[in-house]
């Protein structure tokens, strides 16, 4: 049997996934998506029952992916018995939903979640005359205090049955479902769906066509605007029927607070600035630890063992790629990941994107468009992933080009490992202000060129939480798994890639080419090439291989402060590692990817060039 | 004095003076109304008669309380009936001005209202939205604090969402905060974030 969880964004989904499944979760794509679905098994009288957690969706008729999903498994009838979870804090926006799933004809059962802050907020639901109105049975339940959780298995196995609260749309819609009923032979709810422009069965579709523009002059609405009108006044008759209110408890809004420009946006930047510290904080501290564990267990054997030159190249190459990535991946990414993990749980993000919307429309994107940017700031390769996100293809676009730009805690490392260990931290900050202000430009100009209209932002800001624990590792867990499954494999390739061009003398050919015009254009050494290259598989490798290729980890006794300041600009700003640019063009074509790389290229050897000529 | 030869020229000075920060002359008046300046002297020499324009020593013309009044109850007619032709009737907007142009004179104070009345109650269609900015406002416009209602809204591509948010026609809403533009709106219980260019589609009006 598999069981559907499906429900609004913010309502307690995941979290009652979690406490139904436990552990054991798999994370999967759904076949010929991009989004991902949680799966876990739960055994109830000796049957395994299949549960998975689809995306968070506000309607089964909405254009972005995740709705889509939803609703293609609603049509396909992929689930036995779908539970859809209701917030009853906002019931009647949530019933929305639930009309619609009704009328389907699907085996339902409903869960009513929150109830506990709802009762808090003076809210109570009749919950008899709710299930007796929509005909399914319906369950109250506080996630957060995992109460009647252990209910809903049981009912969904054995009560679940369709739902019997018909929408009664307008004359029109009425008249135009019926004339498709008859003529393509559908159902209501598939009509439904061809009106609003959604289906695959072309007599259909054109049968909706030919009615919809009639339908539009008659009421001077679109279809999806008049059925949604009319399924909100059913959802608005039945709340008014079971919901009442008393006075609410006192309690204190945070959002008063959060959601204005003073004292939100000094709170805002303090709170980014120190979650950047404490990343960078715990992250070398670990990357130190794991890197010396690395280096004793497999390294170190792998120099010592007299193994063939060329096997021990290959296994060096390897070695050093998974110490590398691991390295990186768990100190700071999964660090990163685990605080902005509790941001996004705690509703947070959500006020940062309101705050940031002004700002971002100057670059031509608007407020959701900082999550993946902030998310850059730990790596960008999750980062470009987020941008799915944003609605459109313009905005992709100016996101991916600013994303890859974003100092990440790879390069992170480079400013802090070379410029404020050995220049100073003033150094450092300007070298973030450069950046900074490259990326203010690049945004400013892309917003004129790219071709397209702005979409703007609609974004609900859910009511600020407490974070859970095994939530925030989950959805940790879901950022890193997308790093160590992309970055990884690449990294290993690409090491021995690297490492057999070192073996057969390609790198120094490669070297000697370009040693002229890193000397006079950059005024840098020719190695630096070298370590350049190696930048563009992991950043940081830029700044390790510098010291190999310098003979000394004090940089300082080879290079000039200069030098050293142009070397980590130009690898700041130069290509994005191969594991961005592997996703750039999975999500936005090779064509894009290709085009992105090439200007960070001439960004950054021209940002490198420019000082040079100023200081020398 | 023909009526309209009247209501027009009152038309004309009332928009010359305030399309070019001064009074108009005759010649000026002439050229707007694309006319021989004899007649329009003429007209002018009636409406200096009956109260309703005052003329300068350099020949200067502009209109008195009482033309002004006059005036800006042609304009309210033709604005009205443009609306009509345009949004309900779906005519071309040239073609719709055209006709208000011509009917703006014969229109009854009581046909005027009732067209009005009829606009208002009637949601303009989601492809042009040029409703009464009397009547409406954008959302984007509002204060913090206002309980308004959704009256209309322009097509866009975030119309779907919206629609599955709750922001429909006839919804109330209340405007929680403001930061530069862009807004954030309580409906149905629910808290949403809006961007200043979609909220500049959302008309509203005063909650009845």
């Amino acid at each position: 049997m598999k069981i559907g969880l499906i429900g609004n964004p913010n309502v307690g989904k995941s979290l009652i996934f979690s406490q139904l499944t436990g552990v054991g979760v798999e994370i999967s794509n759904y076949p010929g998506t991009t989004v991902d679905l949680c799966t876990g098994t739960v055994c109830h009288n000796r049957t395994q029952i299949e549960v998975v957690d689809l995306p968070g969706i506000y309607s089964l008729d909405g254009a972005n992916s995740e709705e889509e999903l939803v609703r293609d498994t609603v049509v396909k009838r992929a689930f036995d018995v779908y539970a859809l979870i209701l917030d009853a804090t906002h019931l009647e926006r949530n019933l929305y939903l639930l009309l619609q799933l009704i009328e389907f004809d699907l085996p339902v059962v409903v869960i009513l979640n929150i109830i506990d802050e709802a009762a808090k907020a003076g809210i109570t639901i009749d919950i008899d005359r709710l299930s007796s109105l929509i005909g399914v049975p319906v369950i109250p339940t506080a996630a957060s205090l995992g109460r009647n959780i252990d209910q809903i298995i049981p009912l969904a196995t054995s009560h679940a049955r369709a739902g019997t609260y018909p929408v009664e749309y307008d004359l029109h819609i009425e008249a135009a479902v019926r004339s498709l009923e008859r003529l393509a032979g559908t159902s209501r709810a598939e009509a439904l769906l061809a009106l609003q422009g959604f289906g695959t069965d072309p007599v259909l579709m054109e049968a909706a066509a030919t009615i919809v523009p009639e339908i539009i002059d008659e009421h001077r609405m679109s279809v999806h605007q008049l059925i949604a009108a009319n399924r909100h006044h059913a959802a608005s008759r039945i709340a008014s029927e079971v919901v009442t209110r008393n006075t609410p408890g006192l309690f204190s809004d945070p959002d008063q607070y959060l959601t204005r420009i003073f004292p939100g946006v000094p709170i805002m930047v303090a709170f980014l600035a120190s979650m950047l510290t404490i990343v960078f904080v715990i992250g070398s501290y670990l990357e130190e630890i794991i890197v010396d564990i690395f280096e004793f267990l497999i390294v170190s054997p792998i120099k010592t063992a007299g193994f063939d030159p060329l096997i021990s190249e290959v296994l060096l190459s390897l070695a050093i790629a998974i110490q590398a990535g691991l390295g990186v991946a768990f100190p700071y990414v999964f660090t990163f990941y685990l605080l902005i993990s509790l941001v996004e749980d705690s509703g947070y993000m959500t006020r940062i994107a309101f705050l940031a919307d002004r700002v971002m429309h100057r670059f031509g994107l608007h407020g959701q468009a900082i999550i993946p940017m902030v998310l850059g700031l730990g790596c960008n390769v999750p980062a470009i992933m987020g941008i799915r996100q944003l609605g459109t293809r313009r905005e992709r676009t100016i996101a991916a080009v600013l994303i890859t730009m974003v100092p990440c805690s790879a390069r992170t490392v480079i400013i802090a490992g070379i410029v404020a260990a050995f220049i100073g931290i003033a150094a450092a900050l300007s070298l973030y202000l450069i950046v900074i202000v490259l990326i203010v430009v690049t945004g400013v100009i892309l917003s004129r060129i790219t071709p397209g209209n702005p979409l703007g932002m609609v974004l609900e800001l859910p009511p600020l939480r407490t974070p859970r624990l095994s939530q925030v590792i989950t959805r940790s867990w879901l950022h890193i798994r997308e790093f160590l499954v992309i970055a990884m494999p690449l990294l290993m390739v690409s090491s021995v890639i690297l490492g057999l061009a070192g073996f057969y003398g390609i790198t120094a050919l490669f070297q000697n080419a370009v040693a002229p015009f890193m000397e006079n254009v950059l005024g840098l050494p020719g190695f630096a090439s070298t370590a350049l290259l190696f930048g563009i598989l992991r950043k940081e490798m830029a700044f390790e291989t510098l010291i190999v290729l310098a003979g000394t980890a004090n940089l300082p006794t080879v290079l000039t402060s200069l030098q050293l300041y142009i070397f980590a600009l130009v690898s700041t700003l130069f290509v994005p590692c191969i594991s961005t640019i592997a996703v750039l063009s999975r999500e936005m074509g090779w064509k894009t990817a290709l085009l992105i790389a090439c200007y960070t290229l001439v960004l950054g050897l021209g940002a490198g060039a420019v000082l040079h000529l100023i200081f020398v | 004095m023909d009526p309209a030869e009247r209501e027009d020229l009152l038309l004309a000075v009332s928009r010359l003076e305030s399309r070019n920060g001064r009074k108009p002359d005759a010649a000026e008046i002439a050229g707007f109304l694309q006319r021989n300046i004899s007649d329009v002297q003429d007209l002018l020499r009636k409406t200096v008669a009956s109260g309703e324009v005052v003329a300068d020593a350099d020949g200067f013309v502009s209109l008195t309380a009482l033309g002004g009044t006059a005036a800006e109850a042609v304009m309210k007619k033709h604005k009205v009936l443009e609306t009509f032709f345009e949004e309900m009737l779906g005519m071309d907007r040239s073609d719709a001005h055209k006709q208000a142009c011509t009917l703006e004179h014969h229109a009854s104070e009581e046909t005027i209202r009732r067209l009005k009345r009829f606009i208002c109650r009637d949601p303009p269609s989601p492809e042009t939205v040029q409703a009464d900015a009397t009547a409406f406002r954008m959302l984007a416009d509002c204060n913090e604090g206002e309980r308004v209602c959704i009256e209309a809204m322009k097509e866009c591509r975030r119309a779907g969402r919206l629609a599955d948010l709750g922001l429909i026609p006839g919804e109330e809403v209340v405007v929680l905060r403001r930061m530069a533009k862009t807004i954030l709106i309580q409906v149905k219980g629910c808290n949403v974030a809006i961007s200043a260019d979609i909220a500049r589609l959302i008309l509203v009006g005063i909650c009845r």
